[in-house]
Order: C-alpha cells, then structure tokens, then sequence
C-alpha cells in the first residue's frame, strides 16, 4: 500500500508521480543473519515536492538513499520492490542502463561532501566528468558553457572550477556537490544528510539553494536527514523511519501538529525549543538492533502508549485524510494518539500548572520574523 | 577451529602462509629424525655428486653433504638469522618511533633526521662491506647482527607514522584526563592497539633479514662454514653445478626459498588484512 | 574568594609556515571566571573557527596561552606544584564528541571507568570499584549488567555517551568540559544525555562548559552562554536574555538560521551576508565588520568593547553603544547570576 502524497505544494491530482517506490525491500546478508534494513517501504513523490525521509542510525534511511541509485553493495542487496522514475523502472534495468541514469535521472547530493569530490583534480573537470560521459556530444565550448551556467545556479562565482576541492570551504564543496548532481537536469535529486557537517549559518544557505534550484528547475527532492528542524523548515511531506519501517508519512504541518505515530510524536517532543527550557522529554531505551527485532510493532519496546496487540500484531498501515498514512495501533482506538497525548497533558497540567504550556515554541524569535 | 577456518575463507592469505609453513614444518621434521643434523649437512657425509634416489632423497652435493639434511639445517639457521635480525631491527624501531612520534618536539626531530639520513645510505653497499671486512670472523648471530644494524630504520618511520595518526585520537585525551602519565600512556593505552600492526611489520622484517642474509652469503660473505641456504647457493655457484648437470643441487634451495618468500608474503598480506580492518574482504 | 578557574585576557595564536608564516589567532582576548560556590552551566557558542574547541583544550590544560593567563584557586597554571595539578586534574573533567573514539577500542569499556577510580582512589576495593561503577551507570539510565565487560563496537553510541557522562559522575569533578557532547548522538537520545548533564550539575554542584553549535540544546540546558565568532566573544550574558533578545548582529543571524522544529517558524529573516574577503585577522577591527549589515566605518577601525545592555546581557557592538561600556575582562559582571 503506497502513500499517496498530493499536497501542499498544489500537485493536481491525476498527476503522475515522478519517483515512485513501491514496497522496496533491501537485504543485508551478514555472518550473524539475514538483516532487513529496508522493510516494505513504499511512497510517491510528485514533480516540484519535497520529501523528507527523517530517522536515527539503523533505520534505514541512508538505505533506501543508496536504493533508489542502486548502489547497495555485497553483501546488501534490493531484495523486493519496484523504483519507478517517471516511466523508468530502475530496479529492472541492467547494470549499463542504470550508469546511464544515474545523474541523468536521478541525481544524488552525498553526505560529507569532503569525501565525494576526487581531492587531486579540480572542479572544472569534476564537473566535465559528469557531463561527458551523459552527454557526449556536446562541444567543448558547450560543456564549459555549462560548467559556468551550473556554478553560477549554485551561487558560486565561474573563477571556483580552477580551483582544487581543498581550496574551497565547506559550504561551497557542497554547493559543488549540488551543481554536479543538478548538472543533467535530472528529474529526481536524493539529498542524503547534505548539511550535516556543516555549520548552522552556512546550512541555511546551502538549504536554500537546493529550494532555489528545486523550484527554478521544477526538480523533486528527496531530504534524507535525522534533524526534525531542517525537515520543518524545509520539505512540504515527511516520511518517518524506524528499524527499517515507514512508521509515518504526511504532510509536514499535519505530522507536526497531530501526528499518528508515537515516535513521531516523542521525535518531536524531545527536542528542545524556546518555549519549555530544562524540560527535558527523551525517548527511554535505545533502537532494537536489526538482527533482534521485537514482535509485533518495532516500535513497543519504547513506546509509552504501548498495548497489548501491540506485542502480538505488527500494525498495518492506516490511510488519513491528505495522504497521511502511518502504522499503529493506536489509529484503531477512538481519539487515536492525539486522545492519548491530550489526555497526558491535561493530567500533566493539574500536577504542575507552572509547568503546563500547549504546543511546541511559543516564545521566541516573533513569528512574523525580526526581533524587539 | 571452525571460525579460525571461517575466517581463511575470507581471508585466503593467511591461509596460505599457514600452509606454506605447515609444509615447511612436516618436511623439516621428518629431516629432524632422520638425519644427524650435525654430520649430515656437512662435507663428506655421503658419496658426492649424486642424484636423488631413495637413499639420497634430495641427491649429494660436490663436497658430500647430503641435501636433505642441508636444507633441513639450512631452512632452521637461515631462519633464525631472519628472525633475529628482524627482532631486533622492530623492538629499537619500536621503542625510537613510539618516543619520537609521542614525546615530539626535538626528540622528534633527531630521531626523524637520523633516520632519514641512515636510510639515504644504500644498505647493500654497507653489508658487503661490513661483512667482507669481518669474512674470517663471520658466524650466524655476526650476520645477524650486521642486518640488525641497518633494518631498524624503515620500521621506526613506519611506527612513528602510526603512532602520530593515533596521538590525536580522544581516547588518549580521555587516559591523560584520567590521570595517566605519559610511558603509562604510551604502554597501556598505544602499545596494544599497534599489536596487529607491529606482528605484520615484524613479518616485514623478518622478510628482510632472509633476503638479506641470502644475498649476502650467495656473494661469499656469509658463515662459509654453515649450511645455511645462501650458502648452498655460493656454492652452486662456486662448482658450476648447472653447467655439470646436477640440477637437484640448484633445485633444493630455490624450491625452500620459494616457499618460504610465498609462505612469509602470504602471512604478511593475511596480517596486514587482520590489522586493518578497513581493506577486509566481503563475503 | 579565589575562583576555582580563571581566565584572564587569554589568547592563543597559532603560527604556521616556516618563510612567509602565517598568523591565526584561535583565541583573542578571553576571560571567564568559574567560581566553585557558584555552579553554573555555560554554553560557549560558536561556529567552526570560533576558537571554542580550543577554549575547551585551555581550561582542560592541555594547552597553555599563547598571552594571558590561567589560574586554578588563585594559582598560575604554570607554577602548579606536582600535587597541585594532580589536584586540578581530579577537579576539571571532560565529555567528549565522539562517543566511539573516546574508547580504546582494545579495551572493554570498562576501562574508561577503572583507570581514573585506580589513579585518583575513589575505591578501597575491586567490590567497591564494582558497586560504583554500577551505581554511576544506573543514574545514567544503563544497566550495568548490560554495559560492563562489553567492547565499545559492542553497544549504541548513546549508550557509549552515556558512559562517558557515567564516568564524569563517578570522578565527581568541580567542572566538566563537555565538548559537544551531544552532536554525534542520535536525535531521540539527546534530551537523555542532555538531562543526565543537567542532573550532574543541579545535584553535585559542578560547574559545567558547554561547547557547541548549536543553539537549542544550548539554551535549553545552560544558564548562561557566550557567543563566539572568529575567537572573539561577540555576546554574553543570561540565556534567555540572549536568545529571545539578541542584540549582536551576529548572534541574530545565528539564531535567524536556527531551524526550528516549528512549521510556523520559519527561517531565514536576516540576510546572509557573505564575506566580502576583507581581511579578518589582521585589521583590529571588528571581527564581523565585513559580514554585518549595519557595519559602520568605525567598526573596521577599532574592534567595540562590551556595552552593558541590561545587568544580565552584554554585546560588542556600536550599535549597543548607548549602553555603559563594559571592558573585555569584566564580561563575568554579566555572567554568574543564576
């Protein structure tokens, strides 16, 4: 069952789905086991959105990131699943078709983009790898041509591709990064944890950039992440994953607001915002190893709603309105886990009224921006 | 057993250094029993000149040592010389790479500078010298000790750069925050996590110390009286062996040393995989 | 009444280069006073190239200043006797970034905890080391059956973090480094770690330094924060104060690119200005001068000193210049009133 994500972002329905991933499942074949890293997952992704696929390490989501390029390695492989952009099937193609649309397809912004340019050659001809080998027929003139139009859509001056990748910041090696995965116009860009090492002020940018040239180009993003901040800022749909599970998918508003999943829901309760300083909410225990994984619902082991289903019975998916699906038990019992949480905060508020406080950050920087 | 097993599957190399020395071991035990090391590896042990039959498994050599029992003899001292020297040469590697590359500074610089300057010294030119000079006088350890003498220098730079990659590490930030003092520091907390890569040096250095003392003693300056297998080469050499037909003569050494040089690479590409976790093969 | 530590208009210059060397300043004109009847927690706040990583390596002691001076209890921390460093030793504990490299990975990770209970005494016994380090594990949310004699690759780096924290419990320090403690930890995990720390300081009275990048954790869990850029402090004072009513440039374009988990907060009010390549080390300017967008012609000329905004917040800026002026070693006068 796949969700079906037409949203924010004004999508008409009818529209085809750009990526589409249907019951995608990848397989790790280790000394100790089988493990299934990547569990049934399925989602849509509409021309112009912007997905976030937000999760802990272990949950699959650099996974799926790897997936949908088809670059899992031994002893991993995609076990179960169809990946579909626009009319293409990548997980039928054969090994030569795939090089071919890697980056003419789907385009990928790695992680650490330290590690991903090649430090001995400079950015010119990093970028002229890219394009000669999709796009062999261009002249030389055209390909320089392009060189400079793509550094120039990444806010980085045309004087950059003389340079050697140790020469630049971080921030730019990572605009460097996106220029090279925007080089092809592809249809699909994967950006897996593209800020993480970077600081807060220069994340913005970067952040901003990758919107810009989304929109410009009309391209869909997939934001691959762990932060629940830069989801909110940034993507219209977020996808949730634990221990190899879609636990929840919406749009964001909806997901922030009244999520249905309980993990979503302590995500986004434990991170500290201005409103409730030194109230600290964790999520007790640690992620089940995927070589042991619980009965039943992944999730029950740390989940404070837990019941007694839940430890027989995996939960199915339940579809809400707006293409919000999400997995638990929970979405059966009247109220759902809005009544759960409700009915916790209002117990709260008769132990501690000094303490009680609705919703999330409601002090802080004003919400029609500027400070006093 | 069985994961030792499992794990020469995935990392065939040690499994063929194990075995080339496993062959080593059976063929020299056997050598062991049946020979009388001490009468059979030395001259006019047995008519000279013969080919390999049965009474003379491995043929007679011109001066009547019987060959069996010299490449038994020989196999054990030229082993011997490469393990010594390659001790030695990896424990004052050891000890000058972990000062230089912990303590810094000057002590550092002298270190580094010595070694850089004895390692311009062409190292052959040195040893034929050395060992000519002493030709009378020369014994087993003598050799030994002269190899020693020039194979601690590529260990103590390739130590010291190991260690300066693990000087800046947290955890050692984390020993001195819990009180530890510096030879604490450098023997507790360093020491053991070199130990796979210091086995596979020494691998290294024993490797060089054979070739070594081989190339030494095949030019005449080794032991003359010795039936180590550099020596058995001199005298191939020395009595036109291939031009008067007796192959087993040549063919004794070289096989033993081809065994021993794929046996010790082997062994030291499985440990060097061992050590470094990140060139480890998939399944 | 001494301060426990001290730092007095410390600076560290790194030279590099051996023809033309090359000058970074990582640390420029700093003071801090941490006071031992007063425990508090500081947040010290910066990017990369703030100079906070290495304010961590200067109050550890594992580097000295390149000008200024540290004290431990009145002392210069050159002139330290034997016993006297042993002493600091025992009293200024860290929490490190990376909770697998702080483990050696040829040990188990009890190690990290016997060493500092063998070397500083804190247990007549093997029983008693034991009953301890149970005991620290516990109140840090682990069971210790679970923990002990395990490798570091063995468990989840929460749980490694967790131990770290365990064992600046167990030492029982009168200040705790914690660089970054939580960066390198999974999301769901950091309001545990974080909480544990808070513990450490409401219920043993130690001083904690918190280092890191990030904003939010910062102002959730410390009283006090000083915000660096390019190894000068731009702000200081309480946290709430600097947080909601940020007055420095600088530290509202930190703030303006936090990215809050708020749908109905957004980002990105503050125009981002880039630099403009005029040179930052040399002048004796401001430092942000050449990214600020209310940069005046005198602030390229000399770097502003303090301006009191109000008893709990200070900012160097000219913009802040109807304020009193504050000098740079007295920025403690808006500190410590938790």
């Amino acid at each position: 069952m796949s969700a079906d994500s037409t949203g924010r972002s004004g999508v008409a329905s009818g529209t085809k789905p750009v990526l589409s991933v249907k019951d995608l499942c990848v397989d790790y074949y280790t000394d100790a086991g089988r493990l299934r890293a990547c569990d049934n997952v399925s989602f849509n992704l509409y021309p112009g959105q912007r997905l976030g696929l937000v999760g802990e390490s272990g949950s699959g989501k650099s996974t799926i990131a790897l997936a949908l390029m088809r670059m899992i390695k031994p002893p991993g492989r995609i076990s179960g699943g169809r990946v579909m952009v626009g009319d293409d099937d990548l997980t039928a193609m054969s090994d030569n078709e795939m090089r071919s649309a890697r980056m003419r397809l789907i385009g990928m912004v790695p992680q650490a983009a330290m590690s991903a340019l090649n430090p001995v050659i400079r950015i010119r001809a990093q970028i002229q790898d890219v394009l000669q080998v999709h796009e062999p027929n261009l002249t030389y003139s055209q390909v320089q041509a392009r060189i400079i139009e793509v550094l120039e859509a990444v806010e980085l001056r045309p004087e950059v591709a003389n340079l050697y990748p140790h020469e630049l910041s971080g921030g730019m090696k990572q605009r460097v990064c996106i220029a090279i995965a925007v080089a092809l116009r592809p249809k699909v860009i994967i950006a897996d944890e593209p800020t993480s090492a970077l600081d807060v002020i220069v994340q913005r940018q970067v952040m901003e950039t990758i919107g810009r040239l989304q929109r410009e180009m009309n391209i869909a993003v997939v934001l691959i992440g762990h932060d629940m901040g830069l989801m909110a800022q940034f993507v219209d749909h977020l996808a949730v994953m634990y221990a190899g599970k879609l636990a929840e998918i919406g749009p964001t508003p909806t997901l922030f607001a009244k999520p249905n999943h309980p993990y979503t829901h302590m995500l986004i309760s434990s991170l500290p915002t201005l409103g409730q300083k030194g109230v600290f909410r964790g999520i007790p225990g640690i992620t089940p190893s995927l070589l042991a994984l619980p009965t039943g619902c992944y999730f029950r082991t740390r989940c404070p709603y837990v019941m007694d289903v839940c430890s027989s019975e995996a939960p199915t998916q339940v579809a809400f309105d707006g293409g919000h699906v999400a997995s638990c038990h929970l979405s059966s019992v009247p109220g759902g886990l809005t009544g759960r949480v409700e009915a916790e905060r209002d117990a709260e508020a008769r132990l501690n009224p000094a303490n009680a406080e609705k919703g999330t950050g409601e002090a802080g920087p004003n919400k029609t921006g500027g400070f006093s | 057993m069985k994961g030792f097993l499992n794990y020469v599957r995935r990392n065939p190399n040690l499994g063929i250094g194990f075995l080339m020395f496993a062959i080593l071991f059976v063929f020299c035990t056997i050598g062991y029993f049946r020979y009388d090391l001490a009468k059979a590896a030395y001259p006019l042990a047995a008519p000279a000149n013969k080919p390999p039959s049965w009474q003379y498994p491995l043929g007679t050599d011109s001066q009547g040592r019987e060959l069996y029992a010299v490449i038994v003899a020989g196999t054990f001292l030229t082993l011997r010389i490469g393990v010594t020297a390659g001790l030695i040469g990896l424990a004052t590697g050891t000890v000058l790479g972990f000062i230089a590359a912990y303590f810094r500074g000057w002590v550092d610089v002298v270190i580094k500078s010595l070694v850089d300057i004895l390692l311009t010294i062409p190292g052959l030119m040195v040893l034929i010298i050395i060992a000519s000079a002493t030709k009378q006088a020369m014994s087993i350890t003598l050799l030994a000790l002269i190899i020693a003498s020039l194979a601690w220098m590529g260990p103590t730079r390739s130590i010291r750069a190991q260690v300066l990659s693990l000087r800046e590490r947290p955890f050692l930030q984390a020993a001195r925050l819990s009180g530890m003092n510096s030879i604490e520091i450098i023997f507790l907390e360093l020491m053991p996590n070199l130990l796979p890569y210091l086995a596979a040096s020494l691998v290294g250095s024993v490797t060089g110390g054979i070739f070594a003392s081989i190339g030494l003693e095949a030019f005449g300056l080794g032991a003359m009286r010795e039936p180590t297998l550099g020596m058995t080469i001199y005298w191939v050499i020395y009595y036109s062996a291939l031009l008067k037909g007796m192959w087993w003569w040549a063919m004794a050494p070289v096989s033993v040393i081809i065994i021993i040089f794929v046996g010790l690479f082997s062994l030291g590409a499985g440990l060097d995989e061992l050590a470094n976790p990140r060139t480890r093969r998939v399944l | 009444m001494t301060a426990l530590l001290e730092l007095r208009n410390c600076s560290k210059v790194y030279k590099s280069g051996f023809f033309s060397p090359k000058v970074t300043v990582a640390l420029d004109d700093f003071s801090l006073t941490i006071d031992e009847a007063n425990p508090t927690i500081t947040a010290v706040v910066g990017e990369s190239g703030s100079g906070k990583s290495t304010l961590g390596s200067l109050l550890m002691g594992f580097i000295g200043p390149s000008s200024g001076q540290v004290f431990y209890r009145g002392k210069d921390m050159t002139t330290l006797s034997g016993a006297e460093r042993w002493q600091f030793r025992q009293d200024v504990q860290a929490i490190f970034q990376d909770p697998f490299a702080a483990y050696n990975p040829f040990y188990t990770v009890d190690h990290v905890l016997t060493v500092p209970i063998r070397k500083f005494g804190l247990a007549r016994n093997k029983e008693e080391a034991r009953e301890k380090m149970g005991e620290a594990l516990r109140k840090v949310g682990l069971r210790p059956e679970e923990i002990l004699g395990r490798y570091p690759h063995q468990l989840s780096g929460g749980q490694r973090q967790r131990i770290i924290v365990a064992r600046a419990m167990l030492l029982k320090p009168k200040i705790i480094v914690a660089d970054e403690p939580v960066s390198m930890v999974d999301a769901s995990l950091r309001a545990t770690i974080l909480e544990s720390i808070y513990t450490l300081h409401k219920e043993l009275g130690v001083s904690v330094l918190y280092i890191t990048h990030d904003l939010t954790t910062a102002y959730h869990v410390s009283n006090q924060i000083v915000v660096l850029y390019k190894g000068s402090v731009m702000e200081g004072g309480e946290v709430s104060n600097v947080v909601k009513q940020p007055q420095h440039p600088y530290t509202r374009l930190l703030i303006d690119s936090i990215p809050w988990p708020d749908v109905s907060l957004q980002w990105g009010k503050e125009p981002v200005i880039k630099d403009d390549g005029s040179s930052p080390t040399t002048t004796t300017g401001c430092k942000f001068a050449s990214r600020c967008p209310h940069v005046m012609p005198k602030c390229r000329e000399v770097a502003p000193t303090f301006f009191e905004v109000n008893p709990q917040q200070a900012s160097a800026c000219y913009l802040s210049e109807s304020s009193p002026a504050l000098a740079k070693s007295d920025l403690q006068r808006v500190l410590n009133k938790a």
